[in-house]
């Protein structure tokens, strides 16, 4: 993620004819075109107008006659749905602000993604247009996401003077010329330059299709360029409805696994891709659906975070919605149920929420957990969850001394933050000080373990912007970013090694055990653990034990 | 009255205009003549980042020649083009990609045959704003000259809209 502006004049073309085709081969696809259309119902746009051949359509060369690719009345029962329904494809690519993206960070809502240029000015901004009409007839939020196929003209800079023209929270895309022919391969979009005597230089032929991703980041339709609204909206209604063919391979491990996870969990070497597990509502009249994103529950001082939908995924969790947890434990059921209010957090700011509940647990073991929610109407519904807490957590508990280790830093690189950062626009002040140093010499510090490239998990959001904003706020506090895993130079740009069927962590995240990334630890000037905050982590919570590490 | 409607008489009054030279070119195509109508024209709300906006109308032809549409100017874009959206690729849409590629061409002579209505429009036939000078806010409007083969240049006026 480190070059986003690839040179000019490289532009692929990527699973695609060369063009010009040849008039035997127009002829053959018109033909086939034509059959298509006949058997499906279908308009096919104008593509007999390519063809010069007299089998071609009455006037199709003069332009007298147009093949419309608007919406056709069989339109709606138009099967776009694809089977087996499968995870989404991976889209990690740099978003407009130049921030790393990824698919997952959407994960809760239903997302509508499509690929074009800035530079397209009629299948791309009709497609937009679309999209814009279609939300207005959507109920609850949906995600769009404009990935581009021409990177040599369109910078993060580029896609973010295009996507704010839209005012609409949208998602702008880029990548390197690898990055974008990499995630479009895996899309099944196909694009190619197309060279034309125009003033306005190379158009880019490309897949206008829109792919719509669930709230469960599947990809379930596959919707074709001018569909138009009615339909968009109507298939993202219909998500919920829709009865799929294949059971939907949702990660269901027993509610215990995350706290009960093998030993070697202390020992990582390599992260468990989906660390939460997904417990559904164990009565039908509740309306609540949870998700313990924590790993780490111990006996003692915890801090899980958990992320609440309804049935059709859409979040539940809301400034305004409170939040009450109770835990009971289920080998001693005479002691004393712990109640604890959660306090609500923002995954990624204005999208994605959470609650984190702050509580002491008595005793190893497992309990059984409630949530209620209620928002500002009443009670919204309750759900029950199983979770265990082991006797020790990998990671060293609050008041523990924080390990010593060796952290990467500017000097070891010569000041390339390339080489020990995914992240695009690294903070120098991130990477002055190795943790060992800090410790040494009793400063309190931030050590965060994330990789804004390669994070896997659903957690992974806006993380590391979030502490470059808020560390400007604490001049007393030394702030140190380090990448989970071992990297490796991959010609300027760094990428994790691989160990066994994951990425292999580096010495300071085994050092500080973590199972799964990222982790944010607070340290006092007096060595100790502060703050342990593990994939999901409020600015002000990170705030409070910035607070309790400098005495303030 | 509507701005279509508007540019449809001003269309009319330059065609009146311009009727002989038509004549002359319409004996080389079997006789008669073109008379065209431009109606509900619009460009599209775009920023100028995009750099290339389009516009949209409805090109009628209700003499008894055809015409052709040849090229075309605006003072909001540097240069001005006729563009087709075309499908490319393989035709079938399906699951394992290759298909639903869209592309553009320009085209030189888009023809209107006589007693015909050519509709430029999403996803098909474009007016290209190559080079925009303003962004095109809505509600806005911008001068778009059409060149035909025979009955020459008319002007038309798009408002701009979202859609």
């Amino acid at each position: 993620m480190t070059d986003g502006t690839p040179g000019k004049g490289d532009a692929q073309i990527v699973a695609a004819s060369p063009r010009p085709m040849a008039p035997t081969r127009l002829a053959l696809l018109t033909a086939l075109a034509l059959g298509f259309a006949a058997l499906a119902g279908v308009a096919i746009g104008t593509v007999a107008w390519l063809s010069l051949p007299s089998a071609a359509p009455p006037s199709s060369t003069s332009g007298g006659a147009i093949w419309p690719v608007s919406p056709t009345p069989e339109g709606l029962t138009r099967d776009t749905a694809l089977r087996p329904v499968a995870p989404a494809p991976p889209l990690q690519l740099t978003d407009q602000e130049g921030r790393p993206f990824d698919l997952a960070s959407l994960r809760g809502t239903p997302v509508l993604v499509f690929f074009g240029y800035t530079h397209c000015p009629d299948v791309c901004p009709t497609n937009l247009a679309d999209v814009r009409d279609a939300l207005k007839l959507i109920d609850g939020d949906v995600g769009v996401v404009f990935v581009t196929i021409d990177p040599s003209r369109d910078d993060a800079a580029a896609m973010k003077q295009y996507v704010d023209y839209y005012q609409a929270g949208y998602v702008g895309l880029t990548g390197t010329d690898d990055e974008i022919r990499t995630t479009a391969g895996a899309w099944g979009v196909s694009y190619a330059k197309v060279e034309s005597d125009s003033a306005s230089g190379y158009a880019m032929a490309h897949t206008a299709d829109t792919f719509l991703v669930d709230a469960e980041g599947r990809l379930r339709h596959r919707i074709w360029f001018g569909a138009g609204p009615e339909i968009l909206a109507a298939r993202v209604n219909g998500l919920a409805t829709e009865v799929l063919a294949t059971p939907a391979p949702a990660a269901t491990p027993p509610p215990s696994l995350p706290a009960a996870a093998s030993p070697a969990a202390s020992t990582p070497s390599a992260p468990t891709p989906a660390p939460s597990s997904e417990v559904p509502s164990p009565s039908p009249a509740t309306a609540v659906r949870v998700r313990l994103e924590s790993t780490v529950v111990r006996a003692g001082p915890n801090r899980i975070v958990v992320t609440v939908s309804d049935p059709n995924n859409r979040e539940l969790a809301t400034p305004d919605v409170a939040a009450t947890f109770t835990f009971r434990s289920t080998d001693d059921p005479a002691l004393a149920p712990v109640e604890v209010q959660g306090t609500f957090i923002w995954v990624v700011r204005g999208g994605k929420a959470a609650y984190v509940a702050e509580m002491t647990l008595p005793r190893a073991g497992g309990y059984d957990a409630t949530i209620t929610l209620h928002g500002p109407a009443g009670r919204i519904g309750s759900v029950g969850f199983v979770l265990v807490a082991r006797e020790q957590s990998p990671t060293p508990p609050i008041g523990a001394p924080a390990p010593s280790v060796r952290t990467p830093i500017a000097s070891d690189v010569g000041g390339n933050l390339q080489l020990i950062s995914s992240d695009v626009f690294p903070d120098p002040r991130f990477y002055e000080h190795s943790v060992d140093e800090l410790l040494a010499a009793h400063r309190p510090f931030v050590f965060t373990i994330y990789s804004p490239a390669f994070c896997p998990t659903t957690a992974c959001g806006p993380l590391l912007r979030y502490l470059k904003e808020l560390a400007p706020e604490f001049p007393a506090m030394t702030f140190v970013h380090a990448e989970p895993y071992v990297m490796r130079d991959m010609g300027g740009r760094i990428q994790p090694e691989y160990e066994g069927n994951g990425y292999a962590w580096a010495a300071w995240s085994q050092a500080y055990g973590i199972p799964v990334e990222p982790y944010v630890f607070v340290v006092g000037a007096d060595g100790r653990i502060v703050g342990s905050f593990e994939l999901i982590v409020g600015s002000d919570e990170i705030r409070a034990a910035i607070r309790t590490a400098t005495g303030g | 009255m509507t701005p279509a409607r508007r540019l449809t008489r001003l269309g009319g009054l330059l065609i009146a205009a311009l009727v002989v030279a038509s004549v002359a070119a319409g004996c080389s195509s079997g006789g008669g003549t073109a008379d065209v109508k431009v109606t509900d024209a619009w460009a599209r709300a775009s920023s100028a980042v995009a750099s290339a906006g389009a516009a949209y109308m409805k090109i009628e032809n209700t003499g008894s020649a055809a015409d052709a549409l040849i090229g075309a100017s605006s003072p909001a874009a540097t240069t001005v083009e006729v563009h087709e959206t075309v499908a490319m690729g393989s035709p079938a849409p399906d699951a394992s990609g290759d298909g639903g590629m869209m592309g553009m061409q320009p085209v030189k002579r888009l023809e209107i045959p006589a007693g015909g209505t050519v509709e430029l429009k999403p996803g098909s036939y474009h007016i290209m704003l190559i080079g925009l000078k303003q962004d095109l806010k809505v509600g806005d409007s911008i001068e778009i000259t059409l060149t035909f083969e025979k009955v020459g240049e008319i002007k038309v006026t798009a408002t701009v809209r979202e859609s």
